[in-house]
């Protein structure tokens, strides 16, 4: 058994909302200063999602895949501490800024050229943009089953199971394997590594991949989106205190203040 | 020159953190159980070892991870940064350096795997009634009888007693008149021991002490205490030396401690500083008054941050003892102070409500204060900078 998981590496969301800034001119969240980069959220749990197939079958082989700039290791090296095998870096200029399509063409291909990839494993959505569609992209590209927000997910001969979140009730779906399967956070928390695993992540492998190695290049992604402007929301708040002598004058001019508004 | 941390740093701070995080809710309860009723953390003490911090100092050979003291010093700053005690790691962490740069193979093997999975328990004795910062007029004695030796004497300030597995002990085998007569060195006649608290003959006393969490400090009597001759760490007679090897991660896991308590307390002292209004709609933290000495508190911590990693990164380039210990000491210094300072600033931006125990900053003005005098205190730091970096004479 062969998992590989998707992991990307997000700017730091567990900043105060003052320091997240985009420069509109370019169209681009400009990174917070002195905060290191982290793990997707859910992709942690995807990882952690394949160390429990990896507890349950000591055999299974697990490679951790990023796609990203240079510092992308170190996700990467995040899974290889949490207990996964091997690594792959997908990291070219071709790749910077890529859409959910553009995204999902290079991570496809790099999982087709591992050869023998049983179970591809993705967080339900990527934490920066928040798409969550470069699952069932990569799914199709692979000509594979996917099932997406992964509660718990078993395998077992040739066969994945999933019990998958809904909105109000949770359903269990099977899909032969190959296939993708995106997790969810009812998954559960990720597992810290301890120091040991984190000495020993130093000595595994991250093989690099650039937009060549993978037969790639920027006329091949197939960008579909054009991002047409980036600005934060102006949230504007007014406070208006309603006058009356007593509370029940208060409430009256309240209602008709909210009546004014056609809020009520 | 290179200040990045390595990417095993800083994911290991992360699990550190991320173990802690899952303790956030019991930290109040485990607060008064280690503050109030002086009960030890054994559950916060597995997390430890479940993490593989007790791993940091040993060689793979000997089942530890040897990711190195700058490793274990940036995870006590984290512990104390985020509020937990590292408490007896400190010992455990400095004895086990000892017994492995010079303990036998068999005691090895006997002893540290027991300290990996967090089974054994270790605390150091050195100081005496009459020894404190002065380690040369140590009087309790060993004296060499077949198969083992015998102790006899006191010491006393010894943490953890309660809890210990083994004390370190350091005890004269040659007496000090021995040695004036025989015109030894006067380093020569200290040796360690590993001592069995439960041994026969050993009784002790509690001091009741204001400044630590979960264990006491004790007085110990030593009554004809039998140890095995296999419990000798080292060479007979050459303990000075070898006791260098435990202290000077002491001193600098000392200054990881500090940098972790300014850092708990600064960050206490701005979020209330943003929020608490007293003149009109301004936070106090607008005023320059309260803004100036937390940024000198700040600028300080960076300072001893330095100052502290230095120290441990010599110690894991096994440089010469002398250099780290040089090293180490002038870190402990600075951030003991700079641990004291913070936690004055924090308490002058609280107000009233700073010594209100559910804040917890005069328990942390208490134990940021006992760093000061101990384990090293600040005089004997300066004696040593005083005469080995400028030259000066010595006056005691
Ligand atoms: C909470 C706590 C826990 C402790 N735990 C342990 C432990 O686990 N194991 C252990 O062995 N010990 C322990 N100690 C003891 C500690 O290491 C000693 O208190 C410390 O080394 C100082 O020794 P002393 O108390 O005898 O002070 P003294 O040596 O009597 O010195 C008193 C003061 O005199 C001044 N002074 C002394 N000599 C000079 C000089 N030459 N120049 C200038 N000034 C000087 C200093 O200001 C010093 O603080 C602990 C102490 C405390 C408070």
């Amino acid at each position: 058994m062969h998992i590989v998981v998707l992991v990307k590496q997000v700017p730091d969301w567990d900043i105060p909302p003052s320091s997240f800034k985009v420069d509109e001119a370019a169209k681009k969240v400009v990174p917070p200063q002195g905060v290191a980069p982290v793990t997707s959220q859910f992709d942690a749990i995807a990882a952690e999602a394949a160390m429990r197939i990896k507890d349950a079958d000591a055999t299974t082989k697990v490679t951790i895949m990023s796609m990203g700039a240079a510092t992308a290791r170190d996700v990467i090296k995040q899974g290889l501490a949490m207990g996964a095998d091997e690594g792959v870096l997908l990291t070219d200029a071709a790749f910077d800024d890529l859409d959910s399509y553009g995204a999902a063409t290079v991570l496809s291909t790099a999982v087709k050229k591992l050869g023998d990839v049983d179970l591809v494993l993705t967080g339900r959505q990527a934490v920066d943009w928040d798409s969550g569609v470069t699952p069932t992209l990569i799914a199709g590209m692979l000509g594979a089953p996917v099932i997406t927000f992964g509660k718990r997910v078993a395998v077992a001969g040739g066969t994945v199971t999933v019990e998958r979140v809904l909105p109000d009730s949770l359903e269990t779906v099977e899909a032969s394997l190959p296939a993708v399967v995106s997790v969810s956070n009812e998954l559960g928390e990720p597992r810290y590594p301890k120091l040991p695993q984190i000495m020993a992540a130093g000595k595994k492998q991250v093989t690099t991949w650039a937009a060549g190695d993978l037969g790639l290049d920027a006329g091949t992604l197939g960008q579909k989106l054009t991002l047409e402007a980036l600005y934060v929301p102006v949230v504007d708040t007014k406070v208006e205190i309603m006058a009356g002598d007593t509370p029940e004058e208060q409430a009256m001019a309240l209602a008709k203040r909210l009546q004014d508004a056609k809020l009520i | 020159m290179d200040f990045q941390l390595s990417e095993e740093h800083n994911m290991m701070r992360a699990s550190v953190k991320q173990m802690l995080s899952t303790y956030e809710h019991r930290k109040k309860e485990w607060r008064e159980m280690t503050h109030r009723d002086h009960n030890f953390n054994y559950e916060l003490w597995n997390e430890f070892a479940n993490l593989g911090l007790f791993g940091c100092l040993v060689p793979e050979e000997y089942g530890g991870n040897n990711s190195g003291l700058l490793a274990l010093t940036l995870a006590f700053e984290d512990i104390c940064a985020l509020g937990f005690s590292p408490s007896l790691m400190l010992v455990t962490c400095m004895d086990t350096a000892c017994i492995l740069k010079n303990g036998s193979e068999e005691m090895k093997r006997r002893i540290i795997p027991g300290v990996l999975s967090g089974k054994t328990i270790l605390v150091f004795a050195v100081t005496e009634p009459n020894a404190g910062s002065n380690t040369f007029r140590i009087e309790t004695v060993a004296k060499r009888n077949g198969d083992s030796y015998v102790m006899n004497g006191q010491k006393t300030f010894i943490t953890g007693v309660e809890v210990a597995d083994y004390m370190l002990v350091v005890a004269r085998t040659t007496t000090r008149d021995e040695v004036v007569a025989k015109n030894l060195p006067k380093s020569h006649g200290l040796s360690l021991f590993l001592v069995d608290p439960k041994s026969k003959g050993m009784t002790k006393t509690p001091i009741p002490t204001v400044a630590t969490e979960g264990v006491y400090q004790w007085q110990l009597f030593f009554d004809n205490v039998e140890i095995p001759a296999e419990n000798l760490v080292g060479v007979e007679d050459q303990g000075v030396m070898a006791m260098f090897t435990s202290l000077n991660p002491e001193r600098i896991l000392v200054g990881g401690i500090c940098c972790g308590m300014a850092e708990q307390a600064i960050t206490m002292a701005v979020n209330y500083a943003k929020e608490r209004r007293v003149f009109k709609d301004t936070p106090i933290g607008a005023y320059q008054g309260v803004q100036h000495p937390l940024a000198e508190a700040k600028i300080h911590l960076e300072a001893s941050r330095l100052m502290t990693y230095r120290a441990a990164w010599a110690f894991d380039q096994n440089l010469n003892p002398g250099i780290v210990g040089n090293y180490a000491n002038q870190a402990k210094l600075l951030a003991a102070d700079t641990a004291l300072e913070a936690v004055d600033a924090s308490l002058e931006t609280h107000g009233g409500i700073g010594f209100a125990e559910e804040t917890g900053l005069a328990q942390l003005w208490n134990g940021a204060r006992v760093l000061k005098t101990a384990p090293l205190n600040r005089e004997m730091i300066l004696n040593y900078v005083a005469e080995q970096d400028l030259g000066l004479p010595r006056s005691y």
